[in-house]
């Protein structure tokens, strides 16, 4: 260090000795503001800045001691003993205190802080993820005659350099159940087999495609990979209470609706993201489903787990967890970035430092503001000051059916609760009953769980280490600078006070030049039909992700789908057409040896069925499925031994995604086969082989129940032994046996018909079916879907 | 014997042999600063052993978890100053110490009970605990824990997570994460909770897996009745029926592997159930405590009224062990430590269901020369105040998490051995202090790893059971 250097350290060493506003508010924001902020202004105070506290003649500069703020904390006026916990603060510390009278002292300065702009490594800034996606040229391939499109060019570019090829097509019943499953969660019935088998054209592949495409359990299917990314959960998690989350269904309906309408990925994100500066709900009377729609979407930032329903836990450091979360459940699954690690320090291998972290939640403050907290549910020994995440937003009409229904309510309580004024005695216990009962049928307004912009916020401080006590530099609201070091311009927006922050946000994150939001939805996609992203870490484009196996592809592939305006359809048309999914799963020798991974897709993985297409499978096969869609959902009964089963609805069964979705209390069959816990949120599944689930298959009464249904039912069509095994082969696994399976499935059948008999049963063919099916459905075939 | 028991020395030699070959090492500290580009490492999707960073001095854990917080004073640290300050108020030198920002006050009370010296180490315990007194030669007591709150449900978090809310991991899935478990026929980790389902505070959340598989959480066994969910059928069936349904799955199975060459899954597809079929007969024979001797039968109190419910556990766990079982949790029934009133009557009720049991298991693993390789622990999620809760005539103590007792035994820990100190009355721990996330380490560096490396990746962050906190191993005590 030079010495002019050392003594311009020495110097700036000196000026920061006196304290500034910068030291005296976050303090302010962290012990007094919940009451004398921007909600509260208890007294008529309000300490947020300098002149606030001046205009409410809080302090006096240059004399502490007679300054009402120093005074009313020394006699511990304040904060009052009875609030400190509820308001999730805690008192002053000495060191605190001594930093506000400091600055009283000094005058109250105010500086302003210039921060110099960040200087991003220019290495760093040219990482692959953060270029903009180029379509290169499609490759020439010797296999000429397997290109379907685009994407087998790619593929097969990369196979032929290693001397392979795809492996053969698959037959088509198993790429008809691969299909179905893939694109609906639910096996092909009886009559598209049929239709296929007959369908000789050559678009047969695109027709049944087109047909899945529009069918409603598409979206179910689609929506549900949605919702693991961005950590649906029908409860709030963090605590041993795991409270519900009633509104939260509203959500997955819309995200379900979404992929059903092949809502634009743009459109859908930035619906996500600031849905609610899209519309003016201000107007009770002018409020539409558009309105509705757009305000439940940005449910999505409202889904990470929050234990904020409790005094002790509603800390300023759990509310920035829970923000935390969000952001990172946002940029994680949205843009590949691992935004999360420079929440305490510099990011160590990418570009986004310290600050653009906080100034990336900057842009979200309006909405989650850590010091003017909205709690998730309403709780007990609540602080009056806090207000709930729900908005009272609904169609005029169901507003009018609401309060119609309530008045006539009212009406019929009137006479009665005047008697109640005079009776005495039993009467008097009886018509209490009845009151109570008429008052529980009234109904309220659908609420919204949304997140909104409120027009102004607390000012944004670095935490030094991630400790909100420790505040660093204050920033703005800004987007990280390897992507833009612009001054950060808020959106324009519609119906009332609103910052425009986060749509400004929502329309960077969702433009085409947008260097990872394609890319990351494209790779998602492929991942959920190839079982492997061609960037196999799908929340992690940055220096230490995975890098992609196919770059020119997944370019091609981002670049396709924006062109197509955003149509994820496209996407799946593309991909389920092209002859990389339409090959068999074959392992050949050579693949073994060159492609061991199938980095290469030198074959189609096979894949077990996840947690939902058992379930789903399971009740569709044996004539159980509800197919009623959307609404609230199915609860779950926790029995004895900590067995948790879903309570049928009205009509049976509905798919998985229809049942309360808790973070504990996870369905047994479900969890047993790989369902997630959302802790946060759940970025790629997992996919376990353990003992529970054979144990579960076999021996669980409500499977081999659904057997003895499906083996009445499949009598009903055919008779005799070999007739209804095939038949059975044909619902459970999609195919006719092979001569061998049918030889010994036929044997095994007339030995437990015996058994049946030797036990003195009646009804011994049909018992003797069901344990057919009951193995069936335990079987590789079944299970896996090649 | 049984052919499906392990004997002791195939089942401590499996792991050092390299039977299985996966190294911890090279699966879970990947190493982030490579040149080559960066794969994530596969988590492990099975329970097989694995070996461990360095040299293991345990291959299996006990854990009597004694949730509702144990009473320090009355038990293992005796405090002379009691009497001095009896009746009197606490003197706010000692309370201060407050973890939570609240520091407790109220009037000072002696212990009801005697304490004497035991064993050749001389250590100190109470009269109410005369079993566990005779192995104290074993056992290393650690006077000094602390926790960071004062209610059940964050401190048993903690306690068992590290963290103080439910989501994280706990002990027993992070150490059958790290090291497999050596039977392949019975849960990697097992938790033994009361039969009648007088669960602890947070339930089935002491042992849940949290961001990992939910293959390594704890398996509740009872010890009565049905031993797990779905080990059996939950529907009749005759005998002859499983069987040829079996061998129809297996046949079916079989067949359709053979068409589809080079697919490992479906090879482990179908060892899987043949594991299931095994584990209905293993756990069965595992859990049945009436083919030991009637002399072991009585060491753990089995069949006497008091000593029953937890001694037919502590005699399961140590059946478990010696089949190759990695973790077991011993849980009391309800909150029988967690004496707010009462502290007379209810402290010794206690003492009578637990002690015998707990000080037999130590004798048995001792005599069957398992002791040195498996660690056994002891304690709660805190301690309780040395100060009275309620009149006198009725007191009880409330919770105490500034400074409370627990032990370890077995596993490499030196016996005999009394480590840190509380301040005059126990109140807060004051010398050698020892925090939940020391004892994490403590017990993982015993079966051979280190809390540092023992990680897994969350949303780009490496997780680990001791977070980020300031954490060291309690070497004093190994």
């Amino acid at each position: 260090m030079g010495v002019r250097a050392f003594i311009y350290f020495l110097l700036s060493a000196v000026v920061l000795a006196e304290p500034t506003q910068h030291d005296a508010i976050p303090v302010l924001l962290q012990r007094c503001v919940m009451c004398h902020g921007q909600t509260l202004k208890d007294g008529g105070v309000d300490l947020r800045t300098k002149s606030s506290m001046l205009a409410s003649k809080a302090i006096v500069p240059g004399k502490p001691e007679s300054s009402p703020m120093i005074q009313r904390i020394l006699s511990r006026a304040c904060p009052p003993d009875k609030n400190i916990s509820m308001a999730g603060i805690e008192r002053m510390g000495d060191r605190e205190l001594q930093t506000l009278r400091d600055w009283i002292a000094a005058g109250a300065p105010e500086v302003e802080q210039v921060l110099k702009p960040q200087q991003v490594d220019p290495e760093a800034r040219e990482h692959w993820a953060f270029q903009p996606p180029k379509r290169e040229e499609t490759p020439r391939v010797k296999a000429a005659d397997r290109v379907v499109n685009p994407v087998d060019a790619f593929l097969l570019a990369k196979l032929e350099a290693k001397g392979l090829s795809y492996s053969v097509e698959a037959d088509k019943l198993t790429l008809l159940r691969r299909l179905t499953f893939d694109l609906t969660g639910l096996p092909p019935t009886s009559a598209e087999m049929a239709e296929f088998l007959k369908d000789e054209s050559p678009t047969a592949v695109e027709k049944v495609v087109d047909r899945l495409l529009v069918s409603p359990a598409y979206g179910v299917r689609w929506g549900r990979h949605w919702l693991d990314m961005a950590g649906y959960s029908d409860s709030e998690g963090k605590r041993n209470a795991d409270m519900i989350r009633d509104h939260a269904w509203r959500y997955r309906d819309y995200v379900i609706n979404a992929f059903n309408a092949d809502k634009p990925y743009d459109r859908f994100l930035i619906e996500q993201i600031a849905g609610d500066e899209l519309v003016d709900y201000t107007d009770a009377e002018a409020v539409d489903e558009t309105v509705i729609e757009k305000l439940v979407a940005t449910g999505f930032l409202r889904m990470a787990p929050d234990g904020t329903s409790a005094n002790p836990v509603n800390r300023v450091e759990d509310r920035l967890q829970v923000i935390d979360d969000e952001l990172q459940i946002l940029a994680g699954g949205v843009m590949g970035l691992t935004l999360k690690c420079a929440k305490c320090h510099d990011h160590k291998y990418d570009p986004i430092s310290q600050r653009d972290y906080y100034s990336f939640a900057a842009i979200f403050k309006a909405a989650y503001d850590e010091y003017n907290w909205l709690t998730p549910q309403a709780f007990r020994n609540q602080w009056a000051g806090s207000s709930r995440r729900h908005l009272a937003v609904a169609l005029p009409a169901e507003r009018k059916a609401v309060e119609d229904h309530n008045t006539k309510i009212d009406a019929e309580l009137k006479p009665m609760e005047e008697q109640f004024k005079t009776i005495k005695g039993k009467e008097r216990g009886e018509l209490k009953k009845k009151i109570d009962a008429l008052k529980a049928k009234k109904k309220s307004i659908p609420l919204i769980r949304a997140l909104w912009d409120r027009g102004e916020s607390s000012p944004t401080y670095v935490s030094l280490r991630g400790n909100p006590g420790s505040p660093g530099p204050l920033v703005k609201a800004a987007l990280p600078a390897v992507f833009s070091e612009k001054p950060f311009k808020p959106a324009a927006v519609v119906g009332g006070n609103k910052t425009g922050n986060r749509l400004a946000l929502a329309q960077w994150i969702a433009s085409p030049e947008h260097p990872l939001t394609a890319r990351v939805w494209v790779n998602r996609v492929w991942k959920h039909h190839f079982g492997r992203g061609i960037v196999s870490s799908l929340d992690n484009f940055g220096k230490i992700g995975a890098p992609p196996t196919h770059p020119a592809l997944l370019d091609w592939l981002a670049r396709e789908m924006v062109e197509n305006r955003w149509s994820t359809k496209h996407l799946h048309r593309l991909i389920c057409t092209s002859a990389a999914y339409r090959q068999s799963s074959l392992k050949t020798e050579t693949a073994a040896r060159l492609d061991p991974e199938n980095y290469l897709l030198s074959r189609m993985p096979m894949r077990r069925l996840d947690a939902e297409e058992l379930h789903d499978g399971l009740i569709a096969i044996t004539g159980r499925l509800n197919p009623r869609q959307g609404g609230k959902p199915d609860k779950v009964q926790v029995r004895e031994g900590g067995y948790v089963t879903g309570e049928p609805g009205e009509g049976g069964w509905r798919r998985s995604v229809y049942i309360q979705q808790r973070r504990k209390h996870m369905m047994t069959l479900l969890e047993t086969f790989d369902l997630p816990a959302m802790n946060p949120n759940c970025v790629t599944r997992i996919n376990s082989t353990v003992v529970q689930q054979p144990l579960f298959l076999l021996h669980d009464k409500v499977v081999h129940n659904l057997t003895r249904k499906l083996a009445t039912d499949l009598q009903k069509e055919a008779q005799g032994i070999e007739p209804v095994v095939k038949l059975a082969f044909e619902r459970i696994v999609n195919r006719p046996p092979t001569a061998a399976e049918l030889k010994q499935t036929v044997s095994a059948m007339k030995g437990l018909e015996a058994e049946y008999t030797k036990a003195g049963k009646d009804g011994q063919r049909n018992k003797a079916l069901a344990e057919v099916c009951h193995a069936l459905f335990n079987s590789a075939a079944f299970l896996y879907i090649d | 014997m049984n052919p499906n028991t392990i004997n002791r020395r195939q089942f401590f030699d499996s792991v050092q042999n390299g039977l299985y070959g996966a190294a911890l090492a090279s699966l879970l500290s990947r190493d982030l600063y490579g040149a080559e580009p960066h794969h994530k490492a596969p988590l492990p999707m099975d329970t097989r052993p694995r070996q461990p960073h360095f040299a293991p001095r345990a291959k299996a854990v006990i854990q009597f978890c004694m949730q509702g917080g144990p009473s320090q004073v009355d038990l293992f640290d005796p405090k002379p100053a009691l009497e001095k300050f009896h009746g009197a108020d606490a003197p706010e030198e000692f309370t201060k110490v407050a973890p939570a920002g609240r520091s407790m006050k109220g009037k000072v009370m002696r212990s009801h009970w005697k304490f004497a010296r035991h064993g050749q180490s001389g250590a100190w315990v109470s009269e109410l605990l005369p079993h566990t007194a005779k192995m104290i030669d074993e056992i290393a007591i650690i006077r000094s824990m602390y926790n960071v709150h004062e209610n059940h449900e964050p401190a048993c978090y903690k306690w068992q997570s590290g963290e103080i809310f439910p989501g994280h991991p706990t002990l027993g899935a992070w150490v059958t994460y790290g090291l497999g478990s050596v039977s392949q026929n019975l849960p990697a980790y097992v938790v033994l909770a009361d039969p009648q389902n007088r669960l602890p505070v947070n339930n089935v959340e002491n042992w849940m897996s949290g961001y990992l598989p939910p293959l390594y959480q704890g398996t509740q066994i009872k010890s009565e009745g049905t031993p797990m969910l779905h080990i059996k059928p939950d529907y009749q069936e005759p005998a002859g029926i499983t069987a040829a349904k079996r061998n129809l799955i297996n046949a079916l199975d079989r067949l359709h592997k053979s068409k589809r060459p080079n697919q490992p899954v479906l090879d482990s597809r179908i060892a899987n159930y043949q594991m299931a079929a095994r584990m209905q007969v293993e756990a069965s024979e595992a859990l049945d405590v009436s083919s030991e001797t009637e002399a072991t039968r009585e060491l753990y109190g089995v069949g006497a009224k008091d000593t029953d419910n937890f001694g037919k556990r502590c005699l399961m766990a140590r059946r478990l062990v010696e089949r190759g079982v990695r973790f077991v949790q011993i849980y009391p029934r309800g909150q029988m430590w967690d004496n707010h009133s009462n502290i007379k009557t209810s402290l010794p009720a206690a003492c009578r269901q637990s002690d015998k049991p707990c000080a037999a298991l130590l004798r048995d693993l001792r005599q069957r020369g398992l002791l040195d390789d498996v660690l056994v622990l002891w304690g709660g999620e805190f301690g309780r105040l040395p100060m009275a809760q309620g009149d006198y005539a009725k007191a009880g103590r409330d919770h105490g998490p500034s400074g409370f007792t627990s032990w370890m035994a077995g596993g490499g820990v030196k016996g005999g051995v009394v480590h840190g100190e509380t301040d005059d009355i126990g109140y807060g721990a004051v010398r050698d202090r020892v925090s939940i996330q020391d004892w994490h380490a403590t017990i993982l560096h015993q079966l051979g790893m280190d809390h540092e490396k023992l990680t897994v990746d969350r949303n780009g962050l490496e997780e680990r059971i001791t977070h980020t906190y300031p954490t060291r191993v309690v070497k004093e005590i190994l």
